[in-house]
Protein backbone atom coordinates (compact mmCIF):
# COMPACT_ATOMS: atom_id res chain seq x y z
CA UNK A 1 0.00 0.00 0.00
CA UNK A 2 1.69 3.71 -1.00
CA UNK A 3 0.45 6.58 -0.03
CA UNK A 4 -0.94 7.91 -3.07
CA UNK A 5 -3.09 4.25 -2.87
CA UNK A 6 -4.27 5.59 -0.01
CA UNK A 7 -5.09 8.65 -0.91
CA UNK A 8 -6.98 7.47 -3.68
CA UNK A 9 -9.16 5.31 -1.53
CA UNK A 10 -10.06 8.05 1.18
CA UNK A 11 -11.11 10.06 -1.59
CA UNK A 12 -13.78 8.01 -3.35
CA UNK A 13 -14.87 6.27 -0.38
CA UNK A 14 -14.08 8.28 2.83
CA UNK A 15 -12.27 7.27 6.48
CA UNK A 16 -14.27 4.87 7.51
CA UNK A 17 -12.89 1.62 6.93
CA UNK A 18 -15.85 -0.33 6.23
CA UNK A 19 -16.60 1.56 3.10
CA UNK A 20 -13.04 0.50 1.78
CA UNK A 21 -12.11 -2.81 -0.55
CA UNK A 22 -12.10 -5.70 1.26
CA UNK A 23 -9.23 -6.93 -0.16
CA UNK A 24 -7.39 -3.40 0.84
CA UNK A 25 -8.33 -2.64 4.48
CA UNK A 26 -5.61 -4.51 6.36
CA UNK A 27 -2.88 -2.38 4.50
CA UNK A 28 -4.86 0.67 4.73
CA UNK A 29 -4.81 0.03 8.52
CA UNK A 30 -1.29 -0.83 8.65
CA UNK A 31 -0.07 2.20 6.39
CA UNK A 32 -2.37 4.62 8.88
CA UNK A 33 -0.91 3.10 11.74
CA UNK A 34 2.68 3.97 10.56
CA UNK A 35 2.09 7.52 8.77
CA UNK A 36 1.47 10.93 9.99
CA UNK A 37 0.60 11.82 6.28
CA UNK A 38 -1.39 8.97 5.62
CA UNK A 39 -3.56 10.25 9.36
CA UNK A 40 -3.79 13.46 7.83
CA UNK A 41 -5.91 12.69 4.96
CA UNK A 42 -7.55 10.04 6.73
CA UNK A 43 -8.37 13.21 8.70
CA UNK A 44 -9.59 15.18 6.24
CA UNK A 45 -12.04 12.62 4.48
CA UNK A 46 -13.32 12.26 8.09
CA UNK A 47 -14.23 16.20 7.64
CA UNK A 48 -16.25 15.35 4.88
CA UNK A 49 -18.22 12.27 5.75
CA UNK A 50 -18.90 13.96 8.73
CA UNK A 51 -20.94 16.85 7.43
CA UNK A 52 -22.39 14.19 4.76
CA UNK A 53 -23.96 12.23 7.68
CA UNK A 54 -25.49 15.46 8.78
CA UNK A 55 -28.24 14.90 6.22
CA UNK A 56 -30.91 12.61 8.15
CA UNK A 57 -32.72 10.23 5.88
CA UNK A 58 -36.44 11.21 6.23
CA UNK A 59 -38.80 8.10 7.47
CA UNK A 60 -41.27 7.69 4.61
CA UNK A 61 -44.34 8.48 5.79
CA UNK A 62 -47.03 6.04 6.68
CA UNK A 63 -49.91 6.65 4.02
CA UNK A 64 -46.98 6.39 1.18
CA UNK A 65 -46.55 2.83 3.07
CA UNK A 66 -50.33 2.15 2.82
CA UNK A 67 -50.46 3.37 -1.08
CA UNK A 68 -47.92 0.99 -2.33
CA UNK A 69 -49.36 -1.78 -0.10
CA UNK A 70 -52.41 -1.15 -1.81
CA UNK A 71 -50.64 -1.59 -4.95
CA UNK A 72 -49.60 -5.12 -4.04
CA UNK A 73 -50.36 -7.76 -6.22
CA UNK A 74 -53.76 -9.52 -6.20
CA UNK A 75 -54.08 -12.94 -4.09
CA UNK A 76 -53.58 -15.60 -7.03
CA UNK A 77 -54.13 -18.67 -5.36
CA UNK A 78 -58.19 -18.39 -5.30
CA UNK A 79 -57.53 -18.36 -9.45
CA UNK A 80 -54.82 -21.57 -8.87
CA UNK A 81 -57.06 -23.36 -6.86
CA UNK A 82 -60.18 -22.66 -9.41
CA UNK A 83 -58.05 -24.29 -12.25
CA UNK A 84 -57.09 -27.10 -10.18
CA UNK A 85 -60.80 -27.27 -9.56
CA UNK A 86 -61.97 -27.56 -13.13
CA UNK A 87 -60.60 -31.41 -13.64
CA UNK A 88 -61.53 -32.33 -10.14
CA UNK A 89 -65.04 -31.31 -10.86
CA UNK A 90 -65.35 -32.89 -14.19
CA UNK A 91 -63.90 -35.88 -12.24
CA UNK A 92 -66.48 -35.73 -10.02
CA UNK A 93 -69.55 -35.29 -12.46
CA UNK A 94 -68.07 -38.84 -14.36
CA UNK A 95 -67.91 -40.48 -11.42
CA UNK A 96 -71.19 -39.68 -9.84
CA UNK A 97 -72.87 -40.70 -13.33
CA UNK A 98 -71.25 -43.80 -13.82
CA UNK A 99 -72.32 -44.64 -10.04
CA UNK A 100 -75.69 -43.78 -11.21
CA UNK A 101 -75.68 -46.16 -14.30
CA UNK A 102 -74.31 -48.85 -12.12
CA UNK A 103 -77.55 -48.54 -9.46
CA UNK A 104 -80.10 -51.67 -10.02
CA UNK A 105 -83.12 -50.00 -11.88
CA UNK A 106 -86.30 -49.90 -8.87
CA UNK A 107 -88.69 -51.12 -12.25
CA UNK A 108 -87.29 -54.20 -12.46
CA UNK A 109 -86.93 -54.61 -8.79
CA UNK A 110 -90.85 -54.74 -8.41
CA UNK A 111 -92.04 -56.39 -11.59
CA UNK A 112 -95.99 -55.71 -12.53
CA UNK A 113 -96.26 -57.86 -15.34
CA UNK A 114 -96.45 -61.57 -15.04
CA UNK A 115 -94.04 -64.15 -16.73
CA UNK A 116 -95.42 -65.32 -19.68
CA UNK A 117 -98.45 -62.98 -20.34
CA UNK A 118 -98.49 -60.23 -22.06
CA UNK A 119 -100.37 -56.71 -20.97
CA UNK A 120 -99.54 -53.28 -22.42
CA UNK A 121 -98.75 -50.97 -19.99
CA UNK A 122 -102.70 -49.42 -19.74
CA UNK A 123 -103.58 -52.87 -18.70
CA UNK A 124 -101.10 -52.72 -15.55
CA UNK A 125 -101.98 -48.99 -15.18
CA UNK A 126 -105.74 -49.70 -15.02
CA UNK A 127 -105.38 -53.15 -13.47
CA UNK A 128 -103.89 -51.81 -10.62
CA UNK A 129 -107.31 -49.99 -9.45
CA UNK A 130 -109.09 -52.75 -10.70
CA UNK A 131 -110.72 -51.79 -13.44
CA UNK A 132 -111.17 -54.80 -16.30
CA UNK A 133 -110.36 -53.32 -19.29
CA UNK A 134 -111.44 -55.32 -22.08
CA UNK A 135 -115.07 -54.80 -20.83
CA UNK A 136 -114.85 -51.40 -21.29
CA UNK A 137 -113.52 -51.19 -24.42
CA UNK A 138 -116.01 -49.74 -26.78
CA UNK A 139 -116.36 -51.02 -30.24
CA UNK A 140 -114.77 -48.24 -31.85
CA UNK A 141 -116.82 -46.76 -34.90
CA UNK A 142 -119.14 -49.98 -35.10
CA UNK A 143 -122.44 -50.77 -33.40
CA UNK A 144 -123.61 -52.89 -36.36
CA UNK A 145 -124.16 -56.79 -35.38
CA UNK A 146 -124.56 -57.80 -39.15
CA UNK A 147 -120.88 -56.41 -39.12
CA UNK A 148 -119.67 -58.44 -35.78
CA UNK A 149 -119.67 -55.47 -33.22
CA UNK A 150 -120.93 -55.90 -29.88
CA UNK A 151 -124.67 -55.56 -29.52
CA UNK A 152 -125.12 -52.48 -28.20
CA UNK A 153 -127.85 -50.10 -29.20
CA UNK A 154 -127.33 -48.30 -31.86
CA UNK A 155 -127.95 -44.86 -32.28
CA UNK A 156 -130.13 -43.96 -35.41
CA UNK A 157 -128.02 -41.25 -37.05
CA UNK A 158 -124.73 -42.77 -36.59
CA UNK A 159 -125.85 -46.58 -37.75
CA UNK A 160 -127.60 -45.38 -41.05
CA UNK A 161 -124.07 -43.54 -41.74
CA UNK A 162 -122.28 -46.66 -41.39
CA UNK A 163 -124.01 -48.41 -43.95
CA UNK A 164 -124.14 -46.06 -46.45
CA UNK A 165 -120.70 -45.55 -46.20
CA UNK A 166 -120.24 -49.69 -46.92
CA UNK A 167 -123.32 -49.91 -49.57
CA UNK A 168 -121.38 -47.44 -51.53
CA UNK A 169 -117.70 -49.36 -50.81
CA UNK A 170 -120.19 -52.41 -52.07
CA UNK A 171 -121.16 -50.81 -55.43
CA UNK B 1 -31.10 -11.65 4.67
CA UNK B 2 -31.10 -11.44 1.10
CA UNK B 3 -32.01 -15.09 0.44
CA UNK B 4 -35.13 -13.70 2.53
CA UNK B 5 -35.81 -11.23 0.17
CA UNK B 6 -35.89 -13.72 -2.77
CA UNK B 7 -38.29 -15.72 -0.65
CA UNK B 8 -40.46 -12.45 -0.09
CA UNK B 9 -40.68 -11.62 -3.70
CA UNK B 10 -41.98 -15.14 -4.50
CA UNK B 11 -44.48 -14.59 -1.80
CA UNK B 12 -45.40 -11.78 -2.99
CA UNK B 13 -45.58 -12.90 -6.42
CA UNK B 14 -48.52 -15.18 -5.40
CA UNK B 15 -50.00 -12.50 -3.50
CA UNK B 16 -48.80 -12.91 0.04
CA UNK B 17 -49.82 -9.42 1.79
CA UNK B 18 -48.06 -10.45 4.45
CA UNK B 19 -44.84 -10.94 2.43
CA UNK B 20 -45.86 -7.38 0.61
CA UNK B 21 -45.49 -5.71 3.79
CA UNK B 22 -42.42 -7.33 4.94
CA UNK B 23 -40.57 -6.04 1.87
CA UNK B 24 -41.90 -2.52 2.25
CA UNK B 25 -40.83 -2.18 5.81
CA UNK B 26 -37.38 -3.46 4.78
CA UNK B 27 -37.20 -1.32 1.58
CA UNK B 28 -39.35 1.51 1.45
CA UNK B 29 -37.29 4.00 4.15
CA UNK B 30 -34.10 3.08 2.00
CA UNK B 31 -35.69 3.45 -1.10
CA UNK B 32 -37.07 6.67 0.28
CA UNK B 33 -33.88 8.01 1.12
CA UNK B 34 -31.95 7.06 -2.04
CA UNK B 35 -34.68 9.08 -4.31
CA UNK B 36 -34.63 12.23 -1.69
CA UNK B 37 -30.91 12.34 -2.20
CA UNK B 38 -31.36 12.25 -5.64
CA UNK B 39 -33.88 14.04 -6.18
CA UNK B 40 -33.58 16.88 -3.64
CA UNK B 41 -37.56 16.62 -2.98
CA UNK B 42 -39.30 14.99 -0.26
CA UNK B 43 -42.65 14.89 -2.28
CA UNK B 44 -40.69 13.69 -5.59
CA UNK B 45 -38.48 11.59 -3.40
CA UNK B 46 -42.16 9.71 -2.13
CA UNK B 47 -43.62 9.27 -5.70
CA UNK B 48 -40.69 7.98 -6.77
CA UNK B 49 -40.14 5.28 -4.14
CA UNK B 50 -43.87 4.50 -5.46
CA UNK B 51 -43.27 4.13 -8.67
CA UNK B 52 -40.20 1.82 -7.61
CA UNK B 53 -42.71 -0.77 -5.77
CA UNK B 54 -45.08 -0.71 -8.49
CA UNK B 55 -42.19 -1.95 -10.17
CA UNK B 56 -41.09 -4.75 -7.96
CA UNK B 57 -44.71 -5.33 -7.50
CA UNK B 58 -44.83 -6.14 -11.56
CA UNK B 59 -41.90 -7.74 -11.06
CA UNK B 60 -43.10 -10.34 -8.33
CA UNK B 61 -44.49 -12.60 -10.19
CA UNK B 62 -41.83 -13.24 -12.66
CA UNK B 63 -38.83 -13.32 -10.14
CA UNK B 64 -36.50 -16.10 -9.62
CA UNK B 65 -34.78 -16.90 -6.38
CA UNK B 66 -30.68 -16.79 -6.99
CA UNK B 67 -30.53 -14.80 -10.36
CA UNK B 68 -30.00 -11.06 -8.84
CA UNK B 69 -29.64 -9.64 -5.61
CA UNK B 70 -32.92 -8.37 -4.55
CA UNK B 71 -30.91 -4.92 -2.91
CA UNK B 72 -28.90 -4.53 -5.97
CA UNK B 73 -31.46 -4.94 -8.27
CA UNK B 74 -33.88 -2.59 -6.31
CA UNK B 75 -31.44 0.39 -6.32
CA UNK B 76 -31.11 -0.34 -9.89
CA UNK B 77 -34.58 0.19 -10.21
CA UNK B 78 -34.68 3.39 -7.93
CA UNK B 79 -31.59 4.45 -9.77
CA UNK B 80 -33.48 4.11 -13.23
CA UNK B 81 -36.79 5.93 -12.27
CA UNK B 82 -34.84 8.74 -10.33
CA UNK B 83 -32.97 9.23 -13.23
CA UNK B 84 -36.05 9.83 -15.64
CA UNK B 85 -37.25 11.61 -13.35
CA UNK B 86 -34.29 14.10 -13.30
CA UNK B 87 -34.33 13.74 -17.36
CA UNK B 88 -38.59 14.87 -17.47
CA UNK B 89 -37.68 17.31 -15.27
CA UNK B 90 -34.80 19.06 -17.23
CA UNK B 91 -36.93 18.77 -20.65
CA UNK B 92 -39.96 21.00 -18.24
CA UNK B 93 -38.13 23.40 -16.40
CA UNK B 94 -34.55 23.19 -18.68
CA UNK B 95 -33.24 23.71 -15.12
CA UNK B 96 -31.25 22.56 -12.15
CA UNK B 97 -33.58 21.41 -9.58
CA UNK B 98 -34.68 24.42 -7.18
CA UNK B 99 -32.43 23.19 -3.80
CA UNK B 100 -35.00 25.26 -1.67
CA UNK B 101 -37.01 22.16 -2.42
CA UNK B 102 -35.53 19.24 -0.46
CA UNK B 103 -37.79 19.88 2.29
CA UNK B 104 -41.78 18.96 2.64
CA UNK B 105 -42.96 21.70 4.68
CA UNK B 106 -42.16 24.27 7.36
CA UNK B 107 -41.79 21.88 9.80
CA UNK B 108 -39.21 20.11 8.37
CA UNK B 109 -37.30 23.19 7.24
CA UNK B 110 -37.40 23.92 11.39
CA UNK B 111 -35.67 20.64 11.64
CA UNK B 112 -33.57 19.82 9.50
CA UNK B 113 -30.19 22.43 10.64
CA UNK B 114 -28.50 24.57 8.36
CA UNK B 115 -25.62 22.07 8.12
CA UNK B 116 -27.53 19.49 6.50
CA UNK B 117 -29.30 22.42 4.26
CA UNK B 118 -26.00 23.03 2.88
CA UNK B 119 -25.05 19.34 2.03
CA UNK B 120 -28.67 18.92 0.46
CA UNK B 121 -27.66 21.83 -2.13
CA UNK B 122 -24.17 20.77 -2.52
CA UNK B 123 -25.02 17.35 -3.63
CA UNK B 124 -27.91 18.05 -5.51
CA UNK B 125 -25.27 20.29 -7.84
CA UNK B 126 -23.72 16.75 -8.65
CA UNK B 127 -23.43 15.08 -12.34
CA UNK B 128 -26.32 12.57 -11.81
CA UNK B 129 -23.76 9.47 -11.93
CA UNK B 130 -21.79 10.89 -8.87
CA UNK B 131 -24.54 11.53 -6.98
CA UNK B 132 -25.64 8.10 -8.02
CA UNK B 133 -22.24 6.70 -7.38
CA UNK B 134 -21.80 8.78 -3.72
CA UNK B 135 -25.16 8.36 -2.41
CA UNK B 136 -25.11 4.46 -2.78
CA UNK B 137 -21.74 4.37 -1.03
CA UNK B 138 -22.01 6.71 1.29
CA UNK B 139 -25.68 6.66 2.50
CA UNK B 140 -27.03 3.41 1.14
CA UNK B 141 -24.18 1.42 2.42
CA UNK B 142 -23.50 -0.69 -0.57
CA UNK B 143 -20.14 -2.44 -1.14
CA UNK B 144 -18.38 -1.16 -4.44
CA UNK B 145 -18.91 -4.51 -6.46
CA UNK B 146 -22.42 -3.63 -5.77
CA UNK B 147 -22.93 -0.60 -6.12
CA UNK B 148 -20.76 -0.53 -9.13
CA UNK B 149 -23.19 -3.21 -10.77
CA UNK B 150 -26.32 -1.27 -9.79
CA UNK B 151 -24.55 1.69 -12.06
CA UNK B 152 -23.16 -0.96 -14.80
CA UNK B 153 -19.76 0.43 -14.59
CA UNK B 154 -16.65 -0.98 -13.29
CA UNK B 155 -15.07 -0.95 -9.92
CA UNK B 156 -12.62 0.96 -10.69
CA UNK B 157 -14.75 3.30 -13.22
CA UNK B 158 -17.28 3.32 -9.64
CA UNK B 159 -14.14 4.75 -7.60
CA UNK B 160 -13.15 7.54 -10.28
CA UNK B 161 -16.95 8.58 -9.55
CA UNK B 162 -16.56 8.24 -6.30
CA UNK B 163 -13.58 10.39 -6.03
CA UNK B 164 -14.94 12.96 -8.75
CA UNK B 165 -17.78 13.60 -6.57
CA UNK B 166 -16.40 13.66 -3.36
CA UNK B 167 -13.87 16.24 -4.63
CA UNK B 168 -17.03 17.97 -5.87
CA UNK B 169 -18.75 18.48 -2.69
CA UNK B 170 -16.03 19.46 -0.56
CA UNK B 171 -15.42 22.43 -3.17
CA UNK B 172 -18.92 23.10 -3.37
CA UNK B 173 -19.35 23.23 0.42
CA UNK B 174 -15.79 25.48 0.85
CA UNK B 175 -17.86 27.83 -1.44
CA UNK B 176 -21.48 27.68 -0.19
CA UNK B 177 -20.17 27.46 4.00
CA UNK B 178 -16.34 27.89 4.01
CA UNK B 179 -16.76 27.29 8.07
CA UNK B 180 -18.26 24.08 7.56
CA UNK B 181 -14.54 22.16 6.45
CA UNK B 182 -12.20 23.99 7.97
CA UNK B 183 -8.62 23.35 6.56
CA UNK B 184 -9.78 19.89 5.24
Amino acid sequence: MTLARLEEILDAYGADPVRWPDGERAAMLDLLARSPDARRRRDEAAALDELLDAVPATPPSPALAARILAASPPRRIARRALVALVPLAAAAVVTLWLGLERQPSRRVAAPAIAVGEYSSPTDVLLGSYGVADYATVPGIGCDDSVLGCPGVAPAAGKSQSLRQTSGRVRA
Amino acid sequence: MDDADDVLMLRAGRGDRVACQTLVERHLGRTTSFAQRMLASRPDAEDAAQEVFLRVWSAAPRWKAGTARFTTWLHRVAMNVCLDRIARRRETTSDIPDVADHRAGPVDALAESETARHVRTALATLPETQRVAVTLCHFQGLRNDEAAEVIGVSVEALESLLARGRRALRARLRQIAPALLGNA
